[in-house]
């Protein structure tokens, strides 16, 4: 590349970034719809309310592989297989919750089941990352403020019908040591 | 320096930045994070020490201990940093920078200069725990995604490697 | 309109194809480190002389790019920003942790991605940092107990830029973008006038 074809290409990209830049700043946020869920995803915490509270025809189904299954898994869950949803039996009044290891599969499995007609079909928001972090292993607020308080207050006491093990700011938790292992690989994201 | 003594010249910064972005852009895209360097480094560290002690899980290693060798090769970060590797070996054969060498100024022997690579990265390793990256996992990472924190890494990097600059001078006259 | 992004929602554990993702994802990166010459340590250290700036360049362009485009793919609805994972701020740790890592950064002359890539092309030194990363990492687990306190201490959660500062997420990328052509226009009149000497 020559000097002059070189220098021509970053004024280029320069300018890009300071459209692209300007437009960002004129367009604000990125989506009014940024705390929007999809239509058919439970958190979970509504799920670990459907467990507790025995939610008539309610099925858990874990799509993951059986060691994943075996490290850790939502109390309940049914492991199946994507082929085996396919092929599975639904009551007719069943509420299904699915999760997997990507959104992508959980959503797939979704419209299988919306397909084989279960009408109560639902992807859990977040995985089993998400269950982990409100439900299994929560972190509680040091200082809440008090709308924290009331919605900690309620998870804490889930995560502890659950056996779970919810924590205040970050001290040592003290689970099983393969559990914890378990917990930490899902937990643990970014570098 | 616009090039290596042999070798051809290096790619312009700027496009290699852009690159690095959609790199970026991808992880976020596919994976749901970025990447990561001292992560990956702390798995290895973690997997070797609790498989040492044989104790089930060390809790300073929560979250870092693989089981084993292979269950490291399972690691994403662990796979992307292999990847480093060779997208480095790639681009330094293609350009014929590649060589059995030690960089350092000409007048600091080679036991020197591998003392101070040594002792510096044993201080970025206790750094970039005690930030939860490097980097790659916060300067990038973090910082393209708006972290305070990271962006409070970034400065605070950035001011001591300045303030330490004129010590270490010598060793690349 | 659907958003397909992140394909994945766990972490760390990934099928096979998330590990293909993390092949390509690191050799894209590596390759690009290497063919900016941040596989050097004698010009990443440059950085740190004021004589060369190409540091600076690959980061913040890194940076801006990335940035810009996660606002837009969030924008247009290609991406679920709230999927993503942002990393946790801690004000302290990573203020001392990162005024550490600098110090050690320089000491070094290249940092821990680079030492990988240093490593790779044959470089010995870049084989150094690497062992001194490890036994760092190790160090840092031994003392681990002692900090944690203040490893854990000043956590803000998931905290922003546009958080802090109280303006849009866009504004913010704007002043992103502007301040990295400052800094690229300083770096670039600062090597001249270098060049124009010698």
């Amino acid at each position: 590349m020559t000097a002059v074809r070189g220098r021509r290409i970053h004024l280029a990209l320069a300018g890009t970034a300071l459209v692209l830049g300007a437009l960002a700043a004129a367009s604000g946020e990125v989506s009014s719809r940024e705390a929007e869920r999809h239509p058919d995803e439970v958190t979970a915490l509504e799920l670990a309310r459907w467990i507790r509270d025995a939610r008539p025809g309610l099925r858990v189904i874990d799509l993951r592989n059986a060691e994943s299954f075996e490290a850790f898994s939502i109390p309940g869950a049914d492991r199946m297989s994507s082929d085996d949803l396919v092929r599975a039996r639904w009551e007719p009044n069943a509420t299904v919750v699915v999760y997997a290891d990507s959104a992508l599969a959980a959503q797939r499995a979704h419209e299988t089941l919306r397909t084989a007609g279960v009408r109560d079909a639902w992807v859990l928001k977040g995985g089993v990352g998400e269950w982990v972090n409100t439900i299994a292993s929560p972190v509680l607020p040091a200082n809440p403020t008090p709308e924290e308080a009331a919605a900690s207050g309620e998870i804490a006491e889930m995560s502890r019908w659950f056996g779970g093990v919810p924590r205040v700011g970050e001290p040592r938790a003290t689970t099983s040591d393969s559990l914890r292992a378990a917990l930490g690989r899902i937990r643990r994201r970014g570098c | 320096m616009s090039s290596d003594a042999r070798g051809t010249a290096y790619g312009s910064p700027y496009l290699a930045g852009v690159g690095i972005g959609v790199v970026l852009l991808v992880a976020y895209g596919v994976m749901g994070h970025g990447v990561g360097v001292s992560g990956a480094l702390t798995s290895v560290v973690g997997t070797a020490a609790t498989r040492l002690s044989n104790a089930p899980v060390l809790p300073e290693w929560e979250g870092y201990a693989a089981s084993g060798l292979l269950g490291l090769l399972g690691d994403w970060f662990v796979v992307e940093v292999i990847g480093i590797a060779l997208g480095g070996l790639l681009s330094a054969s293609l350009a014929g920078r590649l060589r059995r060498d030690t960089e350092r100024g000409d007048q600091v022997s080679v036991n020197r200069r591998l003392a101070f690579a040594a002792s510096g990265g044993a201080i970025m390793g206790i750094g970039a725990r005690l930030a939860r990256g490097c980097t790659s996992g916060q300067a990038l990472t973090g910082g393209s995604l708006l972290s305070v924190g990271s962006w409070i890494f970034i400065a605070a990097a950035f001011a001591a490697a300045y303030l330490v600059a004129p010590l270490v001078r010598r060793e690349w006259r | 309109m659907a958003m397909i992004a992140p394909v994945y929602e766990t972490g760390a554990l990934g099928g096979g194809r998330a590990l293909v993702v993390a092949l390509v994802v690191g050799v894209a990166f590596g390759f690009f480190l290497e063919r900016s010459g941040l596989g050097s340590a004698r010009k990443l250290s440059a950085q740190f002389r004021l004589t060369d700036f190409t540091v600076l360049k690959v980061m913040f362009t890194a940076i801006v790019t990335a940035s810009l485009g996660v606002f837009w793919l969030s924008r247009v609805g290609a991406l679920d920003l709230s999927r993503v994972y942002v990393p946790e701020t801690y004000l302290l740790p990573q203020l001392a942790g990162g005024a550490i890592f600098g110090a050690g950064l320089v000491l070094a002359g290249l940092c821990p991605g680079t030492a990988c890539v240093s490593a790779a092309t044959g470089r010995l030194d870049g084989v150094a940092v690497i062992g001194g990363l490890l036994v760092g990492i190790l160090a840092y687990g031994a003392m681990d107990p002692l900090v944690d306190r203040f490893a854990t201490s000043t956590s803000r959660g998931t905290f922003t830029l546009p958080q802090l500062i109280g303006v849009s997420h866009g504004v913010t990328v704007l002043i992103v973008v502007i301040l990295a052509l400052m800094t690229f226009r300083s770096a670039e009149w600062l090597e001249a006038r270098r060049a124009a000497r010698a």
